[in-house]
């Protein structure tokens, strides 16, 4: 196996978060992690992600906001990292709207270990 | 620019003509506005009936006059034809019979849809009457003129004077004769200059007397005085000269000079031939008669005029002549003419030959012969018509005038008869009168020849005869007989009655209105009138018509005046009227007696009401009357009550209405008044309002909100209240959709569902919005209104402050029941706790026993077992009666052998009944089943309690058992058991406290008895658990019977029982020792249950390994080394239970797993069943004993065995005795499964160490409590501040984690909180939220132990 994938886990509860990492780490993936939106946008920046997840009630700057600031990044290769929404979707955002901010795909709170995985692996490999 | 047809219809209909149009054909097809306003009618009436419908042709048929429809036609025919135009007066007369005056002009015109021709009417009403008074005056000055030059040719002298006779105009004729120049006469008195000056003055006033009265003898002669002064004697004739108005002027005089007259009258008696040519040619009637009265001469218009030829002359005399009426004043006249006296003018009547009255006027001069008179001359003028036409006058005068003079209709018809008399032939009259709708006809005045003494024919069907025909076509008609033949001939008419030589028949009508007919006829004479009398008789029928029709009316007037008097003075209303200055002008008789009785005096009229009546009035009832009063007199209808007070003091309510009466021009000067007593209504009225007050006030304070809603959901009424509740004010809500209020719409749709099929629903809960936006839960009463107000009404009642009582109430009950649970588990866990420890001291004294050495030890030992099962039964009773109390006994029935059971017993308390030399026996009646199914513990547990209070009870005597069936039904038996005694027996007092709980009938500090006083409490409630019943009778000092029932069946397997029976006893009596010492792990906790169990199992002659938990025992079960037979597992362990740790060896070792045997106080055949199925092998409750486990290990080891042993066990008495324990529940800090899945799911807990192992699993709960315990700070303070949306992200989070992590409680409490906030329903939320924390905190207490790392 060559160099393993970097996942970007945007994700204010530490709970949420550790165990997430844990799931992943197990899978020998490279974590990072965020709790907010500025974070995420900094992480971002400064390093080469391969997907993230993303919470998207996170602090400063949502999910959603993240995503479109992501999206319309100058880099093409931050633009079009795969981003996995991870909700409870207290707001109710249709599909269309997760869409339409550039969310690749979304996985519903609570978190079901096996599918986190299984979508991490469809997008990163 | 596009034609705009209404611009174009405009101009057309405002045009300033009436505009007709016609088409080539000549019919009318269009017309404007204004013609249908000239006309006064109608587009469709005009287009129907055409312009001349409307004509009122001029008589005399003037060419210069559109006379017919004909002649319009053709006219319109021929402008169609060649465009010439045609211009015409036209005269008519509009639907209101207001004359116009027109000018009609037609011409072509061409339109888009063909040629027209187009009729202007122009009114021209008063410029006609101008032109025509011009015209007139013009034709009079050319008339004038005329005369003059016609006159001058015949020789006649003209003179023209005006009223004070200065003569205005002469002719040349004059001027000639009296030598004057016409200047010398113009402007001169006649009378100063002509008469002799001997008549001059009396010749004067005879001519002003004259013109004052308009009479005038139209000739005469009188003599002339020429300018030479010849006097001249002249035969004038005297017009009045009137102007356009008919006013007289002034009189002209056309004369003839007498004096050549004379001379040419002597010529013609020389000649006579000339004479007679002459007068012949007279139109007067001219005589000469006798002195004798015969008739000398008479011309020719004379002999025409009376109807007589040459020959009658010769006979007639002037008595024949003259009309008998007039006879003697001729007479008179004649003998003063014969005295020589003159006669100025002669005036009288004569008969023609057929006696028809002629009347004449004229002069008559006498002939002198010798002074003597020898004959007289008359000419005489025919005066008849005019005497006729004043009379008819006359007669139309009075006719108008007897409408009013009659008394009523049928004299008014005898004067109409009467004076129509005077004109003409009335022999046969009649009057027949028709209704509007002319069905019948009616002779209401009928005078014939032919039906004597009949004044009236009564009435017939509108029909066909002459009248009907009159009336239809209107037209008056004079009929020939044969005319009336003809009529009947064509079927015109039909015949009624005596056909008549001739019949005048006139419609009787009132403008359009024919109302009937008046008709005379006669039956003999053809020539009984002239055809100018139908003139004469439609003359007058107008009036007759007229006042007919007034008569009628009045009569109608009086009958209703009857009627209105009649209700006037009818019923129980007061009406009066007051006049403009407070005059009472009328009042009836309720009014008269309602006024005596206020004021004490009748009213009179023209009283001033102000001061007679009103001044008397209360201030208050004054007031009133004199506002109404001033309304009204401003002409506007008033209606008011008011309360007056009578003379006596008594109040009564009036409704009194008074109004203007308004006359025809709309004016008025009196008030009407009316007044009726609405004392009874107006009191149930104020009563009622008095009630509706109350109900108001009732309606007002409702704290509940009252509303009703329409069919349409309006809310159209809504108690106050509304605005406490929903902070609405009722006018803010009225009308409005009551759905708009509901949070959630559906439950309207509901609640209206609910109602509309039961017709009403009660305690519906749902939330309405308050003002300021939150949610008001309310409790909804509601039905269905039908009627006019259909709809729905409820009432709802605010329920927060219910639903905080009810949430407050819950938690009591739920903390009350969760004390109760605590009780249950405490003494569940007493059960667990206490046995533990009886478990060793048993267990120990059971090895005592075996290793006594001496008597005294021997003693000892048996004592400390007495205790200690004395100890155990204490206890066993207690944990019974909960278990019982909790309903968790279940009986555990087998077939049993009933003599064995008792044998069983007796075996049991023959030794203690033996101690204190009692006679102890049992007995079984015949009949009684010996083999029987039911639970045998159950029994000899009542059986034991009865026998050993029996024997406690019993000093000396017996205690005896007896068992008897007392009622069978196929199998079934009910089984009576009763133990009697001959001890100190029960009060009847103390029966009734004996089968309750804890009662001991000794409560004396130095009680003789000891027991829990639980035994028959337990015996009673297991005797009904096996279908029967308990009781005692008893005799105080002399002994007891205690009996109770059981039901039962009859056990067939009798040989089953047996032998069953007997392998248990060898179980009970061969313990071996094995031989090969199975190898056993021993897992319990307790070091002593440890002792006990190892010093057991040892003396079978075990290889005992012990582990002191679930994990030491997994790793001794699973050590590679390990050979175990049999693994004895304790259930209850802390931190791993037995089941868990034997399904991890399981998992481990596979199918290489000893046989597991659960040891546990969980010895009821279901839990044991339940272990069985989780995986265990079999199991041996606690407290262990030697023959249990010997069993178990025989059971499940093929190990062969040495020869039996005979251990010292614990005997039968302690089977009997031994309890079922109560399961005990775990303990709360006993991490049991079920447990805590309130806290934890311990699966996904599991998941998260095989995940990340037990410490990371850990450290995501102390994670977790961390995270959390920030959320649900900064949660509280927002909920403290209410402000509950605030918190739905904390919730989200929480909910989101909690559920990940297994916390399923708190996490499912987040969610379902975080659900009705998004409702928007705020109510109990801070309990709710209480409930959160309070998870929260149970987690927090239970985590640890649970995720600690094994």
């Amino acid at each position: 196996m060559a160099e393993s994938k970097t996942i970007l886990i945007a994700e204010d509860s530490s709970v949420i978060l550790n165990l997430t990492k844990k799931i992943l780490e197990l899978q020998k993936y490279h974590i990072l992690s965020a709790k907010n939106g500025n974070e995420v946008i900094k992480q971002m920046e400064s390093q080469s992600i391969d997907c993230v997840l993303m919470d998207i009630n996170i602090p400063v700057k949502d999910g959603m906001e993240c995503t479109r600031e992501i999206r319309r990044s100058s880099n093409p290769q931050v633009a079009q990292v795969p981003i996995i929404a991870i909700t409870g979707n207290a707001n109710n955002y249709s599909m269309e709207q997760f869409r339409e901010a550039g969310i690749t795909d979304y996985l519903p709170k609570p978190l079901d270990f096996d599918a986190l995985v299984r979508v991490v692996k469809q997008y990163v490999g | 620019m596009p034609a705009q047809p209404d611009f174009y219809q405009t101009l057309f209909d405002d045009a300033y003509d009436g505009l007709l149009l016609y088409d080539e054909q000549g019919r009318l097809v269009d017309c404007n506005q204004t013609a249908l306003r000239m006309l006064g009618t109608t587009r469709p009436m005009l287009l129907a009936s055409g312009l001349m419908a409307f004509a009122m042709p001029p008589a005399d048929e003037r060419q210069d006059h559109w006379l017919s429809e004909l002649m319009l036609r053709e006219a319109v025919l021929l402008t169609a034809r060649t465009g010439e135009r045609f211009s015409k007066w036209w005269h008519g007369r509009r639907t209101d019979h207001v004359m116009i005056d027109g000018w009609v002009t037609l011409h072509r015109i061409q339109l888009p849809v063909g040629m027209r021709v187009q009729l202007t009417l122009r009114d021209v009403t008063k410029g006609r009457r101008r032109h025509e008074a011009g015209e007139q005056r013009q034709q009079a000055d050319r008339t004038q003129q005329q005369l003059r030059d016609v006159l001058s040719r015949t020789d006649l002298s003209y003179v023209l004077v005006n009223r004070e006779g200065i003569i205005q105009d002469v002719n040349d004729f004059f001027l000639n004769f009296t030598e004057y120049s016409r200047a010398e006469l113009i402007g001169k008195n006649y009378f100063d200059l002509f008469p002799p000056a001997s008549d001059q003055e009396l010749s004067r006033q005879a001519f002003l007397q004259n013109i004052r009265e308009e009479s005038v003898a139209d000739a005469c002669e009188f003599p002339l005085v020429t300018k030479l002064g010849q006097t001249r004697l002249v035969h004038w004739h005297v017009e009045f000269a009137r102007d356009f108005d008919q006013n007289v002027t002034g009189a002209f005089f056309v004369g003839r000079d007498h004096t050549d007259r004379l001379v040419a009258a002597r010529a013609l008696t020389d000649n006579r031939n000339r004479l007679q040519d002459f007068l012949d040619n007279a139109h007067d009637l001219i005589q000469n008669l006798s002195i004798d009265n015969r008739f000398l001469f008479v011309n020719k218009a004379w002999k025409e005029k009376l109807g007589y030829t040459d020959d009658d002359l010769t006979q007639l005399t002037l008595n024949e002549v003259v009309h008998p009426y007039y006879k003697a004043k001729l007479l008179y006249q004649l003998r003063n003419l014969y005295k020589g006296e003159k006669v100025n003018k002669l005036e009288t009547v004569f008969l023609t030959k057929t006696g028809k009255p002629v009347h004449l006027i004229g002069s008559i001069s006498c002939s002198w012969q010798d002074n003597e008179p020898v004959s007289t001359r008359a000419i005489l003028h025919d005066i008849t018509d005019r005497i006729k036409a004043e009379r008819l006058q006359k007669v139309y005068y009075s006719i108008a005038n007897l409408a009013i003079s009659s008394k009523d209709l049928n004299s008014l018809y005898g004067a109409i008869h009467r004076e129509l008399s005077k004109i003409i032939e009335t022999n046969n009259f009649y009057i027949a009168l028709c209704d509007d709708a002319r069905t019948t006809l009616q002779f209401a005045y009928f005078v014939d020849q032919n039906s004597q003494g009949s004044r009236g024919m009564g009435a017939r069907p509108f029909s066909t005869g002459v009248s009907e025909y009159i009336i239809q076509t209107g037209r008056p008609q004079f009929l020939l007989k044969q005319e009336l033949h003809d009529l009947i001939a064509d079927g015109t008419i039909t015949a009624f009655g005596l056909m008549p030589e001739v019949m005048l028949c006139s419609p009787l009508s009132i403008g359009e209105r024919i109302i009937g007919v008046i008709a005379v006829q006669d039956y003999h004479k053809a020539d009984a009138y002239a055809t100018t009398d139908i003139e004469i008789l439609h003359f007058i029928s107008n009036q007759v018509a007229l006042a007919i029709e007034r008569k009628r009316n009045e009569e109608m007037i009086n009958k209703q005046n009857a009627r209105l008097n009649a209700i006037f003075e009818s019923g129980s209303h007061l009406m009066w009227s007051v006049d403009m200055h407070s005059r009472l002008t009328s009042f009836n008789r309720n009014y008269a007696a309602y006024f005596l009785r206020r004021n004490g005096v009748y009213p009179a009229l023209n009283v001033n009401l102000w001061q007679a009546d009103m001044a008397m009035m209360d201030e208050e009832a004054h007031d009133i009357f004199q506002e109404n009063y001033k309304k009204a007199f401003q002409g506007l209808a008033q209606r008011f009550e008011v309360r007056l007070r009578d003379a006596r003091g008594q109040d009564t309510w009036r409704e009194i209405y008074l109004n203007p009466i308004y006359l025809d021009d709309g004016s008025f000067e009196e008030i009407s008044g009316m007044a009726h007593d609405i004392t009874a209504t107006k009191n149930s009225q104020l009563e009622l309002a008095a009630q509706e007050e109350k109900f108001r006030a009732i309606f007002e304070s409702f704290q509940d909100i009252y509303y009703r809603t329409d069919d349409q959901g309006i809310i159209t009424i809504v108690s106050p209240s509304v605005y406490d509740v929903l902070g609405y004010k009722p006018e803010e809500v009225l009308g409005k959709r009551i759905v708009d209020y509901y949070v959630n719409p559906v439950d309207r749709d509901q609640l209206l569902l609910e109602v509309s099929t039961v017709g009403a629903l009660r305690n519906f809960e749902a939330a309405l919005r308050h003002k300021d936006g939150h949610a008001v839960p309310l409790l909804i009463n509601a039905r269905a209104v039908s009627g006019a107000m259909s709809g729905t009404e409820g009432i709802a009642r605010d329920i927060t402050e219910l639903n905080q009582i009810q949430e407050d109430l819950r938690g009591a009950k739920n903390e009350a029941e969760a004390a109760l649970h605590a009780k249950t588990q405490f003494l569940a866990n007493m059960s667990h706790e206490l046995r533990t420890p009886m478990n060793g001291i048993i267990g120990m004294i059971d090895l005592l026993h075996q290793t006594v050495a001496s008597e005294e030890q021997e003693d000892y030992v048996d004592t400390l077992r007495k205790s200690s099962d004395a100890l155990l039964a204490i206890l066993n009773d207690i944990l019974d009666l909960s278990k019982i109390q909790a309903g968790k006994l279940q009986l555990s029935e087998s077939g049993i052998d009933l003599t064995y059971t008792l044998d069983k017993l007796h075996s049991l308390f023959s030794n203690r009944a033996a101690q204190k030399d009692l006679q102890f026996k049992y007995n079984v009646t015949p009949h009684t089943p010996r083999f029987i199914h039911t639970d045998e513990t159950r029994l000899l547990q009542i059986l034991s309690n009865l026998t050993s209070n029996a024997i406690k009870f019993t000093s000396q005597g017996l205690v005896n058992i007896q068992v008897s069936s007392v009622s069978t039904d196929g199998d079934n038996h009910t089984l009576r058991f009763a133990v009697q005694d001959s001890g100190i027996g029960i009060s009847s007092e103390n029966e009734k406290l004996l089968f309750t709980n804890f009662t001991q009938l000794d409560t004396t500090p130095t009680k003789s008895f000891g027991g829990t006083g639980l035994g028959l409490a337990i015996s009673k409630q297991l005797a009904e658990l096996l279908g029967g019943e308990i009781g005692v009778i008893s005799n105080e000092g002399v002994g007891s019977t205690f009996w109770f029932t059981i039901q039962c069946k009859v056990a067939r397997n009798e040989e089953e029982i047996l032998q069953e029976r007997i392998t248990a006893r060898e179980r009970t009596q061969e313990v071996s020792h094995f031989e090969n010492a199975p190898q056993v792990l021993l897992v319990d906790d307790n070091p002593i249950n440890q002792k006990v169990a190892v010093r057991l199992l040892d003396r079978l002659g075990c290889k005992i390994d012990v582990a002191s938990d679930g994990f030491e025992a997994i790793s001794k079960a699973t050590d590679p080394k390990a050979t175990y037979d049999v693994i004895f597992m304790d259930i209850q362990m802390p931190e791993m239970d037995g089941v868990t740790a034997m399904n991890e060896i399981r998992r481990r070792l596979g199918k290489k797993t000893p046989p597991v045997v659960a040891m546990t106080a969980y010895s009821m055949k279901e839990d044991a069943e339940r272990f069985v199925q989780e995986g265990m092998d079999d199991y041996v409750s606690k407290p262990v004993k030697t023959q249990d486990l010997y069993a178990v290990l025989r059971r499940w080891t093929t190990i062969t065995m040495e020869p039996a042993i005979t251990p010292r066990l614990v005997g039968v008495e302690a089977a009997v005795q031994e309890p079922e324990p109560v399961p005990a529940p775990a303990p709360v800090a006993e991490p049991l499964p079920e447990d805590t899945a309130s806290s934890i799911d311990t699966a996904v807990l599991e998941q998260l160490r095989q995940l990340g192992g037990s410490e990371f699993a850990a450290q995501l709960y102390e994670d977790f409590e961390r995270e959390v315990s920030q959320l649900l700070d900064e949660a509280t303070a927002l909920v403290k501040a209410k402000e509950y949306a605030l918190i739905l992200p904390h919730l989200h989070q929480l909910k989101g984690t909690g559920f990940t992590l297994g916390i399923n409680k708190l996490a499912e409490c987040a969610k379902s909180l975080e659900h009705t906030i998004k409702e928007g329903k705020f109510t109990g939320i801070d309990q709710r939220f209480s409930s959160l924390l309070r998870y929260f905190r149970e987690f927090v207490a239970t985590y640890p132990e649970v995720t600690q790392a094994v």
